[in-house]
């Protein structure tokens, strides 16, 4: 025997479930444009007959909303995040060698093409009237618009470096920051979960977390289920692994921290255990990559800083004393070997650092090797001497007179003798360090395009997965609408039914 | 596939980004002109751009560099014509001295004329280009010639070009000439050429011309120990001219040879042999005797005499001198010759030649001396040519360096077209071919905008009720 109000009872659940679904509706369509928001879903369920029932019939007793589901895919969010991690490393590469270009790079007029060929020009001129101490100054200024333009260079990458040292320290406290809201959140979670509120809105917040995470490090995301909770889901714990170490555990956090190294940069480590990580990936990765690579991983700044040392040092070796990268020598002594305009000085060297004099530089150290290895890109500077007096530009080979422009001549020769480093000519090693800067910030820029494409799509699978569609929403929010109706009119069929048997009774 | 407003929104975004990015490049390259901003938008044009800047730098020095040697030369080669017209009309004057119609008064016109020759010489050889000296070699800053107030010697940067130059025989006394001599010699004023001072300029890749004309070259000048009358440069051909002009036959020349004390006896000579030691010195500096045997059996007179010492120790070595005066020889180092020593003694064996040569000390090496030699204005006129000779030659090798430069700077117009037309195919833009992308690249920018604004315009919505 059916129970007499079961009709009522049953159109009264449908009522409930459709205004639910109606809610759930709204709920997605308010979020419609909201970042990180998972489409929810109504988790409706026919409701089972009641255990008490007569006859044949089994009657289902309604339908019941058993709870509020998000669409998400943790296949496509690990994804989403690999794919993220490699989109930071990237992208960080490719911004940060773009602006080490813009420092050595030479497409400008401005550039080392303009500036060496000053100098040589400078030279041929002093060659054309060595006697001429406008042509000496002349050379004098562009030598040492060469000298600047290399200290310059330098003194800018050493600048970009140090600023790439603090955008370091930022991420890794930025990490930090992300990992603690996480492992709060987790608590959250749990709490809710435990006492059977929702945690979708809190998933979500912590989705946009590990989101934002993925882009500065190398994560591994894991979620574990250890139980049930009060509602009968499951109860889950999430656990994120930087290089091998937990950073978060459920509703604990281990902090990073950044310590000075022997070269005055950041390294990191874990600040409970003291032992140094590697981000693997993502923007930290691409920010140590380009700080540190010194061209035996990779080629970033140290290894630009160090090509203009050897430039530096190999172009003041071969001027100064004709002694080439390899060890050759050329024809003469170079610049050391000539002969002030009136014939009298010889033996003073044309480039040296930090504006030192002959003596001083030949001071710096006990051989050839020792004195040059203190000139870098940063302190090359013409000697003291030259700057104070340019009648001591050698240009003269002997004592035979002012017009003597033998030296200047061989000096020409060595500039543009392609022994003189290892790799050809000044402009040839210059261009082989510009050719590998090009290649090498072209190759980072094609993979950040790759990886955004692909960061592109993977986001739209999740969006076509999780994303909430107006369509669809609105097609839904008819059906719910049409079901609450209906439901409604049940109640009223149902009323006039029992309105019916009253007034039988009633008769 | 499900489809999702985000994802609308996102794809038009993303493809709105892209198309902006696409024009941003067109936009740049048609407005810089430049078909790269960074090495990386292309390394390969990137470093072409370097090699071909330098090559068109450098090809612009090089013309800088052929103007200049061109301006230099052109004005060394009038200086040069000059010079010639000066050594011309010097020879003119000798053929008109040489005359016997003439009179005191016209000599002395002459002589004036010719002292004024003289000084233009030295003006015309002290030209100077931008401040420059430009037959001084490397010692371009101080005019090169000069002539000593003194003794009328001519210096070339300082040094005496002619120690012992040509002196009216009698006016001073041998001793005299010869201290004058030694002090020079023993201060080192003489000049003496050890290296050439060629200045060269960078005309080409790899190519270098020289463009100076050195003095010595133009006007030749004097060994230092010779004595011997045909070694001789423009200034003493000059100096013997002046001296001719003033009616004498003979000049004094001072230096260093062997001089016998008695007039040499010919016929006594008939069947002798003398041994002649020539000192020289070798790569290091070290000093080289080797000794020669010179035969006498056919001397006859101081030409066959000449001819067996050249028989004995080669052509151009060794000059035999009879003074004019005395008759007294002298054997000195013949120009050009390379000679420190000359040492004359007798064979071991046989007869004494040295006796017949004129009383000369067995081992006797050479000493600072004098020699007069006689001579007519006439005689004058093949050194005048051989001096014209000297400064045309000079002249001719400066026309072919001229040409060397001409050619050069004809190869460089032609290297600079073609190294401007590689830089600028390898790194401008080609204004056709960008207007094209960046007409495309706004074409399709603008579909982008106008499809994503109606992208999400109509929605299930907008048709319900």
């Amino acid at each position: 025997m059916n129970s007499t109000f079961m009709g009522l009872s049953i159109s009264s659940r449908g009522l409930y479930s459709s205004q639910a679904g109606l809610a759930v509706t709204s709920n997605n369509i308010s979020n419609v444009e909201t970042t990180g928001y998972t489409r929810q879903t109504l988790n409706q369920t026919s409701l089972t007959p009641a255990a008490v029932y007569a006859g044949r019939a089994i009657i289902g007793a309604g339908s019941t909303v058993n709870s509020v589901d998000q669409v998400r895919s943790s296949l496509v969010d690990a994804k989403y995040w690999r794919e993220n991690t490699s989109l930071g490393e990237w992208e960080t590469k490719s911004s940060l060698l773009t602006q080490v270009e813009t420092i050595v790079g030479d497409t400008t007029d401005s550039g080392f093409s303009t500036v060496i060929s000053d100098f040589y020009d400078a030279m041929e001129t002093l060659a054309d009237d060595a006697s001429d101490s406008s042509a000496r100054t002349n050379l004098l200024e562009t030598a040492s618009s060469l000298c600047s333009y290399l200290n310059t260079m330098s003194t800018q990458l050493t600048d970009l470096q140090n600023d790439i040292d603090d955008a370091v320290k930022t991420s890794v406290e930025q990490v930090n920051s992300y990992a603690q809201q996480i492992a709060d959140l987790n608590t959250r979670i749990r709490e809710a979960a435990a006492v059977g509120a929702s945690t979708n809105e809190l998933k979500d917040q912590r989705a946009l977390l590990i989101d934002e995470l993925s882009g500065l490090v190398e994560i591994n995301v894991t979620e574990t289920t250890t139980g049930t909770n009060a509602d009968g889901s499951d109860a889950t714990e999430l656990t994120i692994y930087v290089d091998g170490m937990t950073l978060v555990d459920n509703n604990e956090y281990h902090e990073m921290e950044c310590y000075t190294n022997s070269e005055g940069l950041y390294n990191i480590r874990w600040t409970d255990t003291g032992e140094d990580l590697d981000p693997g990936s993502g923007q930290l990765e691409g920010y140590l990559a380009v700080r540190d690579g010194d061209g035996t991983d990779y080629k970033g700044i140290p290894y630009y800083i160090e090509q203009l040392n050897t430039f530096a040092q190999t172009l003041a070796k071969a001027f100064n004393e004709g002694v080439y990268a390899d060890g050759s020598t050329a024809s003469t002594g170079g610049h050391a070997a000539g002969y002030s305009v009136d014939g009298t000085t010889t033996g003073i060297r044309f480039f040296t650092y930090d504006d030192l004099s002959t003596s001083d530089f030949l001071a710096s150290g006990a051989d050839m090797d020792a004195q040059y290895a203190n000139i870098t890109a940063a302190n090359i500077s013409i000697s003291a001497d030259i700057q104070d007096d340019v009648d001591l530009i050698a240009a003269s080979s002997d004592t035979t007179g002012e017009e003597n422009n033998e030296n200047i001549q061989a000096l020409i020769t060595i500039c543009d003798d392609d022994a003189m480093f290892a790799k050809g000519t000044p402009e040839d090693f210059m261009n082989s360090i510009i050719s590998s800067l090009g290649t090498t910030s072209a190759y980072a820029q094609r993979i950040y395009d790759n990886k955004s494409t692909v960061v592109y799509n993977v986001s739209a699978t999740r969006s076509s997965i999780s994303g909430v569609s107006s369509n669809e929403e609105t097609a839904y929010l008819t059906q719910y609408q049409q079901a609450y109706s209906a439901a409604a009119n049940m109640i009223s069929v149902w009323s006039d039914i029992y309105e019916t048997t009253i007034d039988l009774l009633d008769d | 596939m499900r489809v999702t407003n985000s994802m609308l929104s996102d794809a038009a975004l993303w493809n709105i980004s892209k198309n902006t990015e696409r024009l941003n490049k067109v936009q740049t390259q048609v407005s810089s002109q430049s078909k790269i901003q960074l090495p990386s938008d292309d390394p390969v044009v990137a470093t072409r751009a370097i090699k071909y800047r330098n090559y068109v730098s450098s090809v612009d020095q090089y013309q800088k560099n052929v103007d200049d040697a061109t301006s230099w030369q052109e004005v060394s080669d009038d200086a040069l014509s000059d010079l010639g017209d000066a050594v011309k009309r010097l020879r003119e004057l000798t053929v008109e001295a040489s005359s016997d119609a003439l009179s005191d008064e016209d000599l002395a016109d002459i002589k004036t004329e010719v002292e004024e020759l003289k000084n233009t010489v030295v003006d015309t050889l002290n030209t100077s280009y931008a401040g420059r000296y430009v037959f001084a070699g490397y010692a371009t800053g101080d005019p090169p010639y000069a002539i000593d107030e003194s003794t009328g010697k001519v210096t070339f940067k300082g040094s005496y070009l002619s120690p012992g130059s040509p002196t009216t025989t009698g006016e001073s006394s041998d001793a005299d000439l010869i201290s004058d001599f030694t002090s020079i010699i023993s201060a080192g004023d003489e000049y003496t050429f050890t290296s050439s001072q060629s200045i060269k300029y960078n005309v080409g890749f790899g190519s270098k011309a020289i463009i100076n004309v050195e003095g010595q070259d133009v006007t030749g000048y004097s060994s230092t120990y010779s004595l011997s009358s045909n070694s001789s440069n423009l200034f003493d051909t000059i100096d013997k001219l002046l001296i001719g002009l003033d009616g004498e036959d003979s000049y004094t020349i001072t230096g260093y040879g062997v001089q016998g004390t008695t007039e040499p006896d010919y016929t006594a000579l008939t069947g002798t042999s003398f041994t002649m030691t020539l000192q020289t010195l070798d790569d290091t500096g070290a000093t080289v005797n080797t000794d020669y045997t010179v035969d006498c059996s056919s001397v006859t007179d101081l030409e066959s005499l000449q001819e067996a010492v050249d028989a004995a120790v080669g052509t151009n070595v060794v000059s035999v001198v009879s003074d004019a005066n005395s008759g007294y020889l002298t054997f000195t180092a013949a120009t050009g010759s390379d000679l420190e020593n000359i040492t004359l003694s007798d064979p071991t064996s046989g007869t004494s030649a040295l006796t017949a040569l004129g009383s000369f000390t067995s081992g006797a090496t050479q000493t600072v001396t004098t020699v007069d030699v006689s001579f007519t204005i006439d005689d004058l006129l093949d050194e005048f040519d051989a001096d014209y000779n000297t400064a045309l030659t000079a002249q001719a090798a400066l026309g072919a360096r001229m040409n060397f430069v001409d050619m050069a700077s004809t190869r460089l117009s032609n290297n600079d077209t073609t190294y401007t037309e590689l830089m600028s195919n390898n790194e401008d833009v080609d204004t056709a071919e960008a207007s094209i992308a960046l007409t495309s690249a706004e074409y399709v920018y603008e579909a982008s905008l106008s499809v994503a604004s109606n992208v999400t315009s109509k929605t299930l919505v907008d048709y319900l009720a």
